[in-house]
């Protein structure tokens, strides 16, 4: 290599191209975590003959390659920003783009068009369970009750991203509403009270780039389960009142949550959200034990203080998966026994999910529990307090 | 490996190239040939030892030949040489094939069906048993000496760039530069190779792999159900992946190359200039046509033995070229209807698409192709090729949608304008410019930093979704 400057350009390309693999041991070079990525990396590929020649040796240095390199993190972003700007698509995982940057996720299109129907059979199957749970649960003053929010799709179906199929009959939620009477079970469609408000307020219930309902949808959500409650109960629980609004365009984590999950490199236009300032009265009031088995839609209650007020003691099962008491994670044994004493423990049940998660709610518990009933095992025992 | 992956492009390649350069010259082909094999090793290390073994033997077996007294001798060497290589390439690639035939008549006559095994189809062996045969029958024709030394010949036939999707090199085109390529070690063919490589790897990650996407979900639809536009906008859009895609591989292995002072043949030359199938045949995929006459069509008389033998030895070249892509009827099928065009343009119509002029010959070899792709896509049942085919004939019933989006159509539009580009006046300026193999130092500047940034681009995708193999590497 004989020209000087040639030779340097040259030097400067194997340079540059081996600077993400050797940059990424330097400490300190900046990287951006990706949001819904778990920012560990793949373990270190154990060599062994057998490994190799099956080829998992190099399947996992393949994984571990993928993600050991220096502004990774930026490359992914650049990507997903080029997506986002000459194709108006976002490519993090079921994320769709409605009109005006109103983000959405692909279950709730499809609990809103009907897509994901289970059929009459599934919803009737478990609607039996819920009245018989309801049933134990009422013969001690309490009750069960399951509710179902509205997803963003249902709640704005303007807004769907163009090009979705069209709502086609029969829904889920409409299903579990028509038929829930004639089962007398417990069933609260929270979907009347989020259409009357958007006709009466002008204070949105989704944020544009969360999927989540926004605290001020979670407080019309807890008042309308606590009278509810109230209802079947035939006990005055505690009151939740709305003293005021303030609206802010610095908007919480959770209503920015598939904004955030879409990794970008510049950030989303600003908006406006309306957050409720709100007193719960609990004098003279009733304050059962509850037990809330639940998708993510649930954290808005249980991240706001009203939780804690309106419930004497709140445990909030996550997906079925992660308990949660008092704000944290705490360890329970698997098996029916355990089952058997957390309802027992239980003065009211709440199955709680978004219409995109109702193919699944209560994600086996109310199966679990029937179960454990026909067996009378799991009969729940002891004056409600 | 695959070029297309962050580790191919952010480890393998940087220390291979800082190791070559490094390196003094006497060592440099040991090191090539290590790295080739641990290339190869990579993604088939079983079948390292079947390629190490049987370059022993070929290399021998010719050295024998060329030691030997007497043609009967050489022949027989030759014979030996041949039978072993495309014995191995039968039994891999086309003994299931054969079998599952057998078995059908076997079947069909109420008899029971052959034992038989399926075996794995070893990386590039398409590819690297054509190369074999080029080096024993180049120096049976006395075109090129036998190579001295066993580490050369497997230099020639592992070297990584071109060892798993061609170019197909031919002996005698790289014998000379296996023993001393050193007037192309030089910054500027360095450089060059850089761009080229850059341009194929844009090829590959932001054109074929994004067509790739509907095309996947195109072919996912029951063909039936597909209307004449949709099946044709489907095809074309299958033929441009594959087009990107190849191709972009060919500019990644002939960038690879040069980075480290080889020179391996065009595989593309604007296939789609091309004004009929004949010419067409000329521009793509080169190196398998020009291996195919060279080393069939010529045995075969190829068109010294008159008019019927010639169209016949045509037909048979491209019935084989349809096997080569893979042991299947759609293949052959596809090969057929090749030949069927190739056969009719030495016919009147070949005089009548001679005076059409170059648009209509362009129109009329784009749409030729675009519907052999019916026959070319790996739809698994041949029922499903046809019905492919007969739905651009207009006999789908048309109930079904391609899931088309702003991204495959911008991308298909920008594809199909890289694809005529050759036919625009001051193209081959152009082309010229940013092919360059030695760019001078102000076309350094203006091309490297360029290639750079649409590098970044591809790491982009590459980090986002970081495996996609090339379509080719299936044969």
């Amino acid at each position: 290599m004989k020209n000087a400057p040639s030779r340097a350009l040259a030097v400067l390309v194997v340079a540059l191209l081996g600077a993400p693999a050797v940059l990424h041991f330097v400490p300190g070079i900046p990287e951006w975590p990706l949001a819904g990525r778990s920012a560990e990396l793949a373990p270190y590929p154990a060599f062994t003959l057998g490994g190799w020649f099956s080829g998992s040796f190099q399947e996992a240095a393949l994984r571990r390659a993928n993600q050991a390199f220096a502004f990774r993190t930026w490359l992914v972003r650049l990507n997903n920003q080029i997506a986002f700007r000459f194709w108006g698509r976002a490519k993090a995982n079921g994320v769709l783009i409605g009109p005006g940057l109103f983000l959405n996720d692909r279950l709730h299109v499809e609990a809103w068009n009907g897509t994901d129907f289970v059929g009459e059979a599934a919803i009737r199957a478990r609607l039996a369970a819920l009245r018989r749970l309801d049933d134990a649960l009422s013969s001690r003053g309490g009750g069960a009750l399951l509710v179902v929010v509205p997803g963003k799709a249902t709640t704005y179906p303007e807004l769907v991203p163009r090009g979705s199929r069209p709502p086609f009959a029969p829904r889920n939620r409409e299903v579990y509403a028509r038929l829930a009477p004639g089962a007398e079970a417990p069933f609260l469609d929270l979907t009347p009270r989020f259409l009357e408000h958007r006709r009466t307020s002008p204070h949105p219930l989704f944020s544009p780039y969360g999927i989540h309902w926004t605290a001020l949808g979670a407080v019309l959500g807890m008042q309308e389960i606590v009278a509810s409650l109230e209802e079947r109960t035939g006990r005055e629980l505690p009151r939740i009142e709305i003293l005021g609004i303030e609206e802010t365009d610095r908007i919480q984590p959770v209503d920015r949550d598939i904004g955030d999950g879409m990794n970008l490199l510049f950030p989303l236009p600003k908006v406006k959200l309306a957050y409720p300032r709100i007193r719960v009265a609990t004098e003279g009031t009733w304050r059962p034990r509850a037990l809330v088995v639940a998708d993510s839609y649930f954290w808005n209650v249980f991240d706001l203080p009203l939780a804690g007020q309106v419930f004497s003691s709140l445990r909030f099962w996550f997906y079925r998966n992660e308990l949660h008491e008092h704000g944290k994670p705490m360890t329970f044994p698997k098996g029916d026994a355990a089952l058997a004493r957390l309802l027992s423990e239980a003065d009211v049940v709440l199955i709680l999910a978004s219409d995109a998660n109702l193919p699944r709610v209560g994600w086996g518990f109310l199966e679990d529990v029937d179960r454990l009933l026909a067996a009378g095992d799991g009969r729940p025992a002891g004056p409600v307090r | 490996m695959v070029f297309s992956t962050s580790l191919f492009l952010l480890f393998f390649l940087p220390a291979f190239l800082a190791g070559y350069h490094l390196l003094p010259r006497p060592a440099r082909n040991t090191f090539v040939l290590l790295a080739s094999a641990l290339f190869y090793a990579w993604g088939a290390p079983r079948f390292l030892f079947v390629v190490l073994g049987v370059t022993f033997l070929d290399f021998h077996f010719v050295k024998r030949m060329a030691a030997a007294n007497g043609p009967a001798r050489k022949r027989a060497w030759l014979v030996a040489s041949l039978a072993m290589n495309l014995g191995l390439l039968g039994y891999f690639k086309y003994a299931g094939f054969f079998v599952g035939n057998v078995n059908a008549l076997l079947g069909a006559a109420g008899l029971g069906p052959l034992p038989w095994a399926e075996v794995f189809l070893p990386l590039g062996i398409s590819f690297y048993t054509f190369e074999t045969v080029t080096y024993v029958v180049d120096v049976y024709r006395g075109v090129h000496a036998p190579l001295g030394r066993f580490a050369d010949y497997q230099l020639y036939i592992l070297f990584f760039p071109k060892l798993l999707a061609g170019p197909i090199v031919r002996f005698h085109e790289i014998a000379d530069q296996i023993g001393d390529r050193s007037r192309y070690e030089t910054a500027g063919r360095f450089l060059g190779g850089f761009v080229r490589f850059v341009l194929g790897l844009a090829k590959k990650v932001l054109i074929a792999d994004v067509l790739g996407v509907t095309v996947r979900k195109g072919f996912a639809l029951d063909a039936a159900a597909l209307d004449a536009p949709a099946a044709w906008l489907l095809l074309a859009a299958f033929l441009t992946q594959i087009y990107f895609d190849f191709s972009g591989y060919s500019d990644m292995a002939l960038g690879l190359a040069a980075m480290v002072g080889f020179r391996l043949p065009e595989n593309f030359r604007d296939p789609f200039v091309s004004t009929s199938v004949t010419e067409f045949w000329t521009r793509w995929h080169v190196t398998l046509s020009a291996w195919m006459r060279s080393y069939l069509y010529v045995p075969l008389g190829g068109n010294r033995l008159g008019t019927r033998r010639t169209l016949a030895n045509l037909w048979i070249v491209f019935l084989v070229s349809g096997l080569w892509h893979g042991a299947a009827w759609h293949y052959v099928l596809w090969g057929a209807w090749h030949g069927l065009f190739i056969v009719a343009e030495r016919t009147a119509f070949g005089r009548l698409l001679a005076k059409a002029g170059p648009v209509a010959g362009r129109a009329y070899v784009f749409l030729a192709v675009v519907a052999s792709m019916a026959l070319f896509r790996p739809a698994g049942l041949l029922s499903e090729n046809l019905r492919t085919l007969a739905a651009l004939a207009g006999g789908g019933s048309g109930t079904a949608a391609l899931p088309l989006d702003r991204e495959f159509a911008v991308t298909l539009g920008v594809a199909l304008v890289f694809t005529f580009f050759a036919a625009l006046p001051g193209a081959a300026a152009i082309q010229r410019l940013v092919f360059d193999d030695d760019p001078s130092l102000p076309r350094q500047l203006a091309l490297v930093p360029a290639a750079g940034l649409l590098l970044l681009l591809c790491l982009s995708m590459v980090a986002w979704s970081p495996f996609s193999p090339f379509v080719y590497f299936r044969f």
